[in-house]
């Protein structure tokens, strides 16, 4: 099954994210911030990664640079979590290489798990990436 | 003057007389001229651009100096929250500069405490009328020391000292000093008028200066009270939205993914109503802080162009479940497509905000969305058959936190918080459009329309 890296610094909005995707079969890997969450990446080599913006230590669109700068991680699928005010930001962060950008009030978790899922469709069938 | 009547003698005499007379009347002439443009020079120092208080005070100060010839001449401002006089300007003559140097301060002192009752100062502005006194000390006493003293009237021996206080609208707002090195009598009939104009003068200069910088005062606190509130709200409703989008988030999951658990109705109906109630709050949220973003001008606006009628259709169809349990019916009349300039979400947002009011105080009937070209704009009604609005309920609808009932006790909360016409008609605005309410009839429904500008040809 698909791996799931969730990198969020709201406690419960990370816990809500992993309880859904978890229930949808998903293996889940969390991260608080975009320097744990590079960590992660690193190590785990997730199918997708689902980065929020604002967050403590590294941001979400430092993360997603490094992300993009680093040829074993940068194929890794990114969608960019966001709220309604971040938008601009999420703009920036698509012409950084992220694949979507989700406003995080607009859609309950399990449009958001379905959101995901056609992603890794589109990616596996291009055979991208590898995990 | 040649009459060889009157012998020559008596006729130089008489040319003596005259000439002397004229040479009298030139000379007021010329001191009345000097009064006129030393009266002039201050009313454009009180007209200039110059609002700062000490620079109006230095200014005045200094041309009633050079133009009257008074070595020293000072101007208090009147301190009713410190109970006491202080110095905006000494004239920067010779003398004064002379006396502040060898003092390292200025001849007067900078401030002179109201309830030093024997300084006469303070008794000039406590009896409301001018005095002159033959010595500095009674004005110096207890600020300056001894040796200062003596150091004065070393560089500056003052012999008449005239204080008069400055009255706008009947109060002493400040002092006028000027201090002479000659006794009282020995002044020009000019001065003495001079004096006398210029008190009154000065004294709207000052008022006006002091009223100013406190009018600036004022509106920089207000300003940053507005800066406050609008940072609370926008940071309030920041706040809000993350643990509200969790208990949206997590109640939804108690719906999708454990129906099993929640087969006893009871409970069903309770996490049914703990959803409805957050998108509920959720959507205040937004609403608010799309005000304050608006209302600060920190929203931004994408424009491009946009199709508007079938946008108009997309709403149409997401709106379905709202109209389905009423007995409601929803129709298009228009072109099929037409580009309009704007923000494709908030161009949204407003339709939005239109079709669902329609949809609110519609009971049965047929809810029809016309759009046509007028001009360089497109016209859009949205056309209901619902309650309709009084006529001068009408007036509120724009307005925010207002619904149309405009009373705060019959406000039905479970319609939201009367923002939604207001932050549309923002955004329009923002836009370049309008929006207004074209007609209504209590019982008979209403007709909003609003205009958006056409996509420029080419």
């Amino acid at each position: 099954m698909a791996k799931i890296l969730i990198v969020e610094d709201d406690p419960l909005m990370l816990r809500m994210y992993q309880r859904v995707f978890t229930l949808e079969k998903y293996e889940v890997e969390v991260a608080v911030n975009g320097e744990e969450g590079l960590e992660k990446a690193r190590s785990v080599k997730p199918t997708l990664i689902l980065l929020d913006i604002m967050m403590p230590k590294m941001n979400g669109l430092q993360m997603l640079e490094k992300l993009k700068a680093d040829p074993e991680m940068q194929k890794i699928p990114v969608v960019l979590l966001t709220n309604l005010a971040g938008k601009q930001d999420a703009e920036t962060g698509l012409s950084l290489g992220a694949v979507k950008y989700i406003v995080k009030s607009e859609y309950v978790p399990k449009r958001i798990v379905e959101m995901v899922k056609e992603i890794i469709a589109g990616y596996t069938r291009n055979e991208i990436p590898q995990s | 003057m040649d009459d060889p009547s009157i012998p020559v003698s008596e006729q130089n005499s008489e040319i003596a007389h005259v000439t002397q007379e004229m040479y009298k009347k030139n000379f007021e002439l010329a001191e009345k001229n000097k009064i006129l443009s030393l009266l002039q020079k201050i009313e454009e120092i009180i007209l200039s651009s110059v609002t700062d208080i000490y620079q109006i005070a230095q200014n005045v100060a200094d041309v009633t100096s050079s133009a009257a010839e008074f070595k020293v001449v000072g101007i208090y401002l009147l301190d009713n929250s410190s109970s006491s006089l202080k110095l905006l300007a000494v004239s920067r003559t010779e003398i004064g500069e002379k006396i502040k140097l060898s003092l390292g301060k200025n001849i007067y002192p900078e401030v002179i405490k109201l309830d030093n009752s024997e300084n006469c100062v303070v008794k000039v502005v406590s009896s409301k009328s001018k005095q002159t006194v033959n010595n500095l000390r009674c004005i110096l006493i207890p600020y300056t020391p001894e040796e200062d003293i003596q150091k004065i009237e070393r560089i500056y021996p003052v012999k008449s000292t005239f204080i008069n206080p400055l009255i706008v609208r009947e109060r002493v707002i400040g002092v006028l000093i000027i201090s002479i090195s000659e006794t009282e009598d020995s002044l020009s009939g000019y001065q003495i008028e001079l004096i006398n104009r210029l008190v009154s003068l000065i004294g709207i200069a000052i008022d006006n200066a002091f009223l100013y910088q406190k009018m600036q005062i004022v509106n920089i606190q207000l300003r940053e009270v507005d800066k406050m509130k609008d940072e609370f709200f926008s940071i309030a409703s920041h706040e809000l939205r993350t643990p509200l989008t969790v208990i949206q988030g997590n109640t939804s999951i108690l719906m999708d993914y454990f129906s099993a658990e929640l087969k006893i109705s009871s409970v069903r109906e309770l996490v049914d109503d703990i959803f409805t109630s957050t998108v509920r709050l959720i959507k205040l949220v937004n609403e608010f802080l799309d005000m304050s973003r608006l209302e600060q001008g920190k929203l931004k606006f994408e424009f491009q162009s946009v199709d508007l009628p079938k946008l108009i259709m997309r709403v149409i169809k997401e709106d379905k479940a709202l109209f389905d349990s009423k007995q409601v019916e929803i129709g298009y009349e228009g072109p099929e497509a037409l580009n309009v300039f704007c923000d494709p979400d908030r161009i949204m947002q407003v339709v939005i905000n239109l079709v669902s009011n329609a949809i609110k105080h519609t009971e049965k009937g047929k809810i029809i969305i016309m759009v046509g070209i007028e001009g360089n704009f497109v016209l859009v009604r949205v056309r209901d058959t619902g309650d309709g609005i009084s006529f001068q309920n009408q007036k509120y609808l724009f307005q925010k936190f207002r619904q149309a009932d405009g009373d705060i006790l019959t406000r039905d909360s479970s319609r939201g918080a009367g923002l939604g016409l207001y932050i549309s008609k923002l955004l329009l605005e923002r836009m370049g459009g309008t929006i207004w309410i074209e007609g209504s009839e209590e019982g008979k429904g209403s007709t909003f329309a609003f205009k958006i500008p056409l996509e420029k040809a080419g």
